[in-house]
Order: C-alpha cells, then structure tokens, then sequence
C-alpha cells in the first residue's frame, strides 16, 4: 500500500479534511499528518504586514464561517462536496482519530521535529494542502516529493492571484489547476497534470474561486492516486516556461471582475 | 485612489503658470510625458528637447534595488525611450518589481537605510516608481503596474493631496512635486491604455 504524509495549514482546513479523506477512501495509507499550529504571533505579523486586510477576511472565512462561508449555490462547493461525500469531521483531529492517524503540531512545517519524523516515516510522497513555504532539507526528506494543487495553469501562471490575472489578460484558457512538486523556486517544480477550468456565465471571481476547491480536491486525490500508482510522469518546467506574479493591487482586481462579467456576455452573445 | 479628470487638469494648470525655467529641473521630472499629455488632452510645455543619452556604463553594475540611484533608474528609463540595452533594462524591471513585492512592508526602511534620509529614500522609490509604470507601457507587462500602483498607494511615496501645495513652495519642493505629479498620471494612462479601466 502507498504512504503518504499530510502536510496541513491548520486543523480547521476544510481541504485538508476532504483531501484526506477521499485518499483513504482511495486506499491510500497516510502514516502522519503534521499540522501547524495556530497561533503564532510572528507568522501573523509577518503574513498581516504582507497581506494587510485580505488576511483577516481569509482569517475569517477559514477560521470562523468555515461550511458557513459557502452560500447556498447552484454549483459545487468544498462545504457541498463535504456533504455529498459524507465527510462530517470537523477537524482534522477528529478525522485523524477517527482513522488510527498520528497527529503532530508544530509552529512551522520545516520545524526540527518535522524533518525528523520525515526521517522516521519514509513517506513515498508529502500531500501538501497550505502551510507556507518548505524548505530544501524538508524538499529532500520528502520520498519523491512534495505534491501541491496550484490554483493555476502552470508553467504559464506561477505565483498569487492566478485566478485573477489571466482573467485581467483576457486569457481565459488558461484559467485552471495544477498538480505539481514543489522545489525551490516558486511554482517551478515538476508538473504532473494541469486541468483547465471554465468560466461560467455570470460569475464572480469569489464564486469561481469557490467553484475550483472541490475540483482541486478531486483532481488532487485523482493525481496523486494515478501518481502513485505510477500511471502519470514528472514534466520538468523550464523557468523561462511562465511568469511569477504577486498578489494583484485592487483596483485591478476590480477591473478583473468587470472584464470577468464583459468577458463572459461577449462569449454568450456569440 | 484613482486621480479623475478634474484633478489632473487643475494640477496641470497650475504647472503651466510656474513657467519651463521652474519645470525642467535636474531630475527631468516631465521628460517623455506627451503621450499621457496627449491622452487626457493636456498642452504640453514648451521644455526645451533633451538629448537622451544612454550611459550603458552605468547599467554594468548589478541589477538591485541596492545597487541602484536616481541616475540609474533615469538611465533605465531613457533606454525605454530609446529602445537602447532593453535586455539589461528587462533585467533591471524584473529585480526591481521582485524586490519591492516581496519587501513591501519594510520597503522604506530598507530605502532609508540605503539612501541614508528619508527625504531621499522616498525620491528613490519615486523613481522606481516611475521606472515600473514606463516599462509596464513599454512591455505591456500588468505585473509592473501592478508593483508600481502598490508603491503610489504608500503616502511618504507619494501624497496626491500635497502636489498643489508643494507646486508653491521651493525648488526642491516642485522637483518633487512635478515627479509625483508625473508618476500619477502615467500610472492613469497605463490604466487606461493596458487595462481598457473606464473611469467610475
């Protein structure tokens, strides 16, 4: 059977929950999940300096509303999907006792003791779902890697906002996900599978972002089983393949969002 | 906050009355602006023609926002008008813009400890400011805007409601003045003209 570690950004993620979940349900082993913990007052200064009020409102939404930050909607939701799949955990906590899982916090995922129950466990793969940076050594103690969902189309979107900035282009195909390893760099690491995801009429950005967790979730688990079971290659990215881009300013966020509206009546009018 | 119409044809109207002896300053603050001029149907001055002479002597230094200073970024910046050492220039957009997203939070600082006051440090980033903003228009490059509106929206880079003001006060105050100025309106224009944004 394969073994995997679970890398977590908090034990409130729903993600992580759903991600995991539907592994096992693969048959896929998960020998630790290592989770960091909340509260820390460095991490906050340095990622609210950064981020400003985006950081609350992600504080809010993934902390505090959770399922509740989902309106009812005439499309898949992660809290939909959770439903759908029957997965009531709570926290990650719940599901890891639920399932004989060994838990472990910690303040960072390239901590000292993670490294060293890396060491311990051999994991195949690390399954990451958030969580910040990783460093080289944890790179290195990860079997054949660290797997992570990228919220774009890669190598052509490399970065933040990867929704938002091919929307803002008028590039609209390459609106999607991607599964890849993580290196150093960002988002350079060898590719596994990419999907592209659709537009659909009347949209916002938020539901559009909302609409790719639960895909994200099941392209993952699908990715990382097929990975496993050694039914899909590594594809190397060239640096030069794409762009790294950052955290988008507002005021194009906004002009994103009209052209999002402009963009996807023009194609209807067709 | 976006600058509308009626702020930038007031400001521009008070640059006019200071008169070309006032306006072309060292920094060449207005240098190479006819086409934003001409985009919000502003007259131009009649400045005297600046000869742009590139020194690619002084791009051989690494590209850094350590390593860089007034006449550096002003050299970068002619290169764009020129189209002269554009590869060095791309490589210069690229360190700067990376530079300054992921050092946002402790940008002035970092510019202060570099420049050594804050007077010149916030004159500093101005001029990547403006550097960002012409090689998005040059490049067609959003993510360069995109850093150049971040580093507009910080008050000691630039404060919109103090350009009249500082348009009556001394040389240096105008110099800075006329700068802020420049970069506010490049950064509407590269609005208008890479985004296709509509005024609300």
């Amino acid at each position: 059977m394969s073994k995997v570690v679970i890398f977590s950004p908090s034990r409130f993620s729903l993600y992580t929950i759903t991600v995991t979940e539907l592994l096992l349900r693969k048959g896929v082993e998960v020998q630790a999940i290592f989770v960091r913990k909340l509260v820390n007052p460095k991490r906050f200064v340095s990622e609210f300096s950064r981020d400003g009020t985006r950081l609350l409102r992600k504080i809010w939404k993934k902390l505090v509303l959770r399922q509740k930050a989902y309106a009812p909607a005439n499309f898949e939701t992660i809290a939909s999907l959770m439903r759908i799949e029957g997965i009531h955990f709570h926290n990650v906590d719940e599901l890891a006792e639920a399932h004989g899982i060994p838990i472990y916090y910690c303040q960072d995922l390239n901590d000292a003791s993670v490294l060293e129950g890396l060491n311990t466990l051999k994991p195949e793969v690390i399954v990451f779902t958030g969580g910040g940076l990783i460093r080289k050594d944890v790179l290195a103690s990860a079997g054949a890697g660290v797997l992570n969902c990228h919220m774009g189309m890669l190598p052509s979107y490399r970065g933040m906002d990867v929704v938002e900035w091919p929307i803002l282009k008028g590039d609209l195909v390459h609106i999607g996900l991607t599964v890849h390893f993580m290196d150093e760099g960002v988002d350079t690491g060898d590719i596994l599978r990419t999907r592209r995801v659709d537009v659909v009429r009347g949209e916002t950005i938020k539901q559009l972002r909302d609409r790719f967790e639960p895909i994200m979730c099941r392209e993952f688990v699908s990715t990382i089983v097929d990975f496993l079971a050694k039914k899909v290659e590594r594809q190397p990215q060239k640096k030069g393949d794409g762009k790294q881009y950052f955290v988008m300013h507002p005021r194009l966020v906004r002009v994103a969002e009209e052209k999002l509206s402009k963009l996807i009546l023009s194609k209807e009018d067709q | 906050m976006p600058m509308n119409d009626n702020d930038i044809n007031a400001l521009w109207a008070s640059i006019r009355i200071l008169g070309s002896e006032k306006v072309a300053t060292g920094l060449s603050p207005l240098e190479h602006l006819e086409p934003c001029l001409n985009a919000f149907g502003l007259r131009s001055l009649d400045l005297p023609a600046v000869d742009w002479q590139v020194e690619p002597d002084m791009l051989t230094k690494e590209a850094s926002f350590k390593e860089s200073n007034h006449a550096i970024l002003l050299n970068l910046r002619r290169c764009l008008y020129t189209g002269k050492e554009m590869e060095t220039v791309r490589n210069w957009a690229e360190k700067l813009m990376r530079f300054c997203e992921v050092r946002l939070p402790s940008l002035r600082q970092r510019a202060i400890e570099k420049c050594g006051n804050p007077a010149n440090a916030n004159l500093l980033v101005l001029h990547v400011t403006a550097f960002l903003v012409d090689y998005a228009l040059n490049s067609k490059d959003l993510r360069f805007l995109n850093t150049a509106l971040k580093l507009a929206d910080f008050n000691w880079v630039i404060n919109e409601r103090s350009i009249a003001r500082k348009l009556n006060g001394n040389t240096s105050d105008i110099e800075m003045a006329l700068f802020q100025f420049r970069v506010l309106l490049s950064i509407e224009y590269a609005m208008t003209e890479l985004t296709g944004e509509e005024e609300s």
